[in-house]
């Protein structure tokens, strides 16, 4: 217990664990709905040392965060709708972008921080997801498990809580329920499958100012990843307690 | 919209109203799994003649209305589904005995809780959660085989305090994957025949059906919905009928 902490520092830091616990399953259930500007324009601070990252790099500042995981996700889901929309007509009228999928990464086994001067709060999760549809281009459902860990900064802003950081690391993927991550893992080292015919190089995203790899998923021939440690008690934000270092956080 | 500024007291019990709660859900859980219903609708559902009357249990199909009718499903019709699963397994296996200890043989059903959404209302009366699970049934065919299913969804509940206890006082249960364990969601048929979703024909006949979540559309119809800061509960934004708002749907 913090006992250095008056007993109102210490209310507002349980109330700030909280709410980091919140706003996460927050984000779950608007990314399952692939509510990208309400997420974004809701509940993550505007702050220039923003930034959003998985395992193919980072962004940094809102305007790329929002590029990235708005501008870019939006068009995804609209792509995918043109897909399905003369198939299935009974969607017109409707908002193209829950209709792409249901990315539902659920939150278990939380970690939680807040700094001692209860102006941040940091936090670890795992998250054994899935991810699936009923309406697609092949007229198949599809439904695939993701499991991925989470580390998220979360910062105390106009007597809200919101999100400053969040770095996605995924572990293992795969179709529900007819995959072995392990045997499939395995094949695709053994037997690198081409590239498929056509298939465009990637994307040079000039707005990825950490470019990845940050993370690697699973495979046979590495120990687990430790990316996103687990917060430990500090007293403010520094380069030591978050998962996105900045130049701003040691003046 | 909750913008009400607390004191230090209030803001403790709110803090310890919001563990109560997940801790409400999470002891139905575990009542849930020992297929301890009666129990669970007499210590942790509301009890007061006015709230019993306004109880709710959903799912994606309707509602049943009033903890009687809740009761007369919920307790009941299970019940009889198990006495006449175990009928049919003491009749193939002299070796079990068709006694009321023996109700629930070669059946498991659990529904962990993930990804907790809480809010409690402004005025302290009720509060209202959003969960995630990744479930399983599992039912004996009578035979000495037993049939599996991964039942994963959304479970949302509204509570209301009773004499200073949190109950429950309305839940829906909405199912997105219903699917065996080792087969393929790829190979259900895009849309359900009438009769072969396990989960629709164990709801039994509601007392008002409708359609409160079609997870044909995902996540289009934000049922059971995600909980906002809130002052006062109205039925609008209830795990009820009048929380659903179909509005979305095309024809």
């Amino acid at each position: 217990m913090k006992t250095h902490l008056s007993l109102s520092q210490r209310i507002h830091n349980a109330v700030g664990s909280q709410q980091a616990e919140n706003i996460h399953a927050r984000h779950s259930y608007l990314h399952g709905k692939s509510f990208a500007k309400e997420e974004w324009g809701r509940i993550w601070t505007k702050r220039d040392d923003c930034s959003w990252a998985h395992a193919f790099g980072r962004w940094r500042g809102f305007a790329n965060v929002w590029y990235g995981s708005v501008t870019c996700y939006d068009a995804a889901c609209f792509s995918r709708f043109n897909q399905i929309y003369e198939i299935y007509p009974q969607v017109g009228g409707m908002d193209p972008r829950p209709l792409s999928e249901v990315s539902c990464h659920t939150l278990v086994t939380d970690i939680i921080e807040v700094a001692d001067d209860g102006q941040t709060a940091r936090a670890y999760f795992l998250t054994p997801g899935l991810i699936y549809s009923t309406l697609n281009g092949n007229q198949k459902k599809r439904c695939a498990y993701l499991w991925e860990r989470y580390g998220a900064d979360f910062v105390y802003e106009d007597g809200q809580w919101k999100f400053l950081h969040e770095q996605v690391c995924p572990d293992i993927f795969g179709n529900l329920d007819d995959v072995n991550w392990a045997h499939s893992k395995y094949e695709m080292l053994k037997n690198p499958p081409p590239p498929p015919e056509g298939a465009m190089p990637p994307r040079k995203d000039q707005r990825l100012q950490d470019p990845g790899p940050l993370h690697f998923d699973w495979t046979p021939i590495q120990k687990v990843q430790d990316t996103v440690p687990w917060p430990v008690p500090y007293a403010k934000m520094d380069n030591n307690n978050t998962y996105t270092k900045c130049d701003c956080y040691d003046e | 919209m909750n913008t009400k500024v607390f004191s230090d007291d209030e803001q403790i019990r709110r803090v310890w109203d919001m563990e109560e709660v997940k801790d409400l859900m999470a002891r139905r859980a575990y009542l849930y799994m020992q297929s301890l219903r009666r129990e669970e609708i007499e210590t942790l559902w509301v009890q007061k003649p006015e709230n019993k009357e306004t109880a709710v249990f959903g799912s994606n199909w309707g509602f049943y209305l009033g903890l009687d009718n809740i009761s007369a499903w919920y307790v009941g019709e299970h019940g009889n589904l198990r006495q006449a699963q175990l009928d049919a397994i003491a009749k193939n296996d002299p070796s079990v005995k068709n006694i009321p200890e023996n109700l629930g043989f070669g059946s498991m059903i659990a529904a962990p809780l993930s990804t907790a959404l809480v809010e409690i209302a402004g005025d302290g009366k009720t509060a209202q959660g959003l969960w995630y699970s990744i479930g399983q049934r599992t039912d004996p065919n009578g035979d000495g085989t037993a049939s599996a299913h991964w039942v994963c969804g959304k479970i949302g509940a509204d509570f209301m305090k009773e004499d200073g206890v949190w109950k429950i006082w309305r839940v829906v249960e909405a199912p997105d994957i219903i699917v065996e364990p080792g087969t393929a969601v790829a190979d259900q048929p895009v849309f359900w025949e009438k009769g072969a979703n396990l989960m629709e024909n164990l709801f039994g006949t509601p007392t008002v059906p409708m359609t409160a979540h079609d997870p044909t559309y995902n996540w289009s119809d934000s049922f059971p919905p995600a909980p906002e800061a809130y002052y006062s509960y109205s039925d609008e934004m209830g795990n009820c009928p009048g929380g659903v708002h179909n509005e979305w749907r095309p024809y």
